[in-house]
């Protein structure tokens, strides 16, 4: 749940910032800040990347400042950007080929199910495996199982239909499941 | 209904991954100082694209120069121009000129 906010409104620190005053965009990255760091962190390799990441992020919020319409709550606006910054550098990524290879890490899903997988190791797993998926399928099984977002709240952060959102899921985890297979069986 | 051993297995790992909170130390680290960095690097853009409307501001002074240059030598040119070619059609022409002019050729 987040703090109530003192001072002045996110709409009013905007109008402010467009004016010229930097002192109010601070405030407003001062605010956000945490927010932002925590959705990047879900998507990238290591820290340097999380600090550029979220510089660039937070970049196009100024430079798009104007471009605000107020209809939705600044933080929706600013994690649309945030998702769409990310999305960017999967593909980047993609294209580079700076994926992590998969070989580099040891790891089995045959574990009793009464067993708990500790929290970093089930996360270093997944962050290998999806290495290996396309952009829109580690985008989207990033939303919706690791951030428990709806269906209808990828659609809006993503841009993408209803339906593209479902059919790229159930994609993303056929597809994650082969890979997961694939590597136990090795 | 039987579902697949499998499926399971990979809802626990997101489930235990939920928990897992990636790079929060770095995020402390990352945190201090943020703002000033990126306020920074902000400035530093917004300074990189300055040079050019700065410049043309500056340049105005040597724009005005050689315009005012520019003309008081095209006046000047003329004016002289002008002064030289009545000149020749003066010299041992006033003749061809008077009759030119009163045919109207």
């Amino acid at each position: 749940m987040n703090a109530p906010i003192e001072g002045p409104t996110d709409e009013r620190l905007i109008e402010v910032a467009i004016s010229g005053d930097d002192e109010a965009f601070t405030e407003l990255v001062r605010r956000h800040k945490r927010k932002v760091f925590r959705i990047v962190a879900r998507f990238v390799r290591n820290d340097l990347e999380l600090d550029d990441i979220c510089q660039e992020i937070f970049i196009k919020v100024y430079q798009n400042l104007n471009r605000y319409r107020g209809d939705a709550p600044f933080d929706h606006w600013l994690s649309k950007i945030a998702i769409n910054t990310c999305y960017d550098d999967l593909r980047k990524q993609r294209r580079e080929g700076r994926n992590v290879p998969l070989e580099d890490v040891i790891f089995s899903i045959r574990d009793p199910a009464s067993e708990e997988i500790p929290g970093n190791e089930a996360w270093d797993i997944l962050k290998h495996a999806f290495a290996k998926l396309r952009p829109e399928e580690q985008l989207v099984i990033t939303l919706l199982n690791l951030e428990e977002k709806s269906v209808l709240e990828v659609a809006a952060l993503t841009g993408w239909s209803e339906s593209k959102v479902k059919v790229r899921a159930f994609r993303a985890r056929k597809e994650l499941k082969r890979i997961l297979e694939d590597n136990n069986g090795n | 209904m039987e579902t697949d051993p499998n499926e399971e297995k990979i809802d626990r790992l997101f489930a235990a991954a939920r928990k897992a909170e990636p790079y929060e130390k770095k995020i402390e680290l990352i945190e201090y100082g943020f703002e000033t960095r990126l306020m920074a690097k902000i400035r530093a853009e917004r300074e990189r694209q300055m040079p050019f409307f700065l410049w043309a501001w500056r340049l105005i002074p040597a724009f005005v120069s050689i315009v005012i240059f520019l003309v008081i030598w095209t006046y000047e040119s003329r004016y002289g121009h002008m002064t030289d070619m009545s000149a020749i059609t003066g010299i041992g022409n006033e003749e061809t000129t008077m009759v030119a002019f009163l045919t109207g050729e």
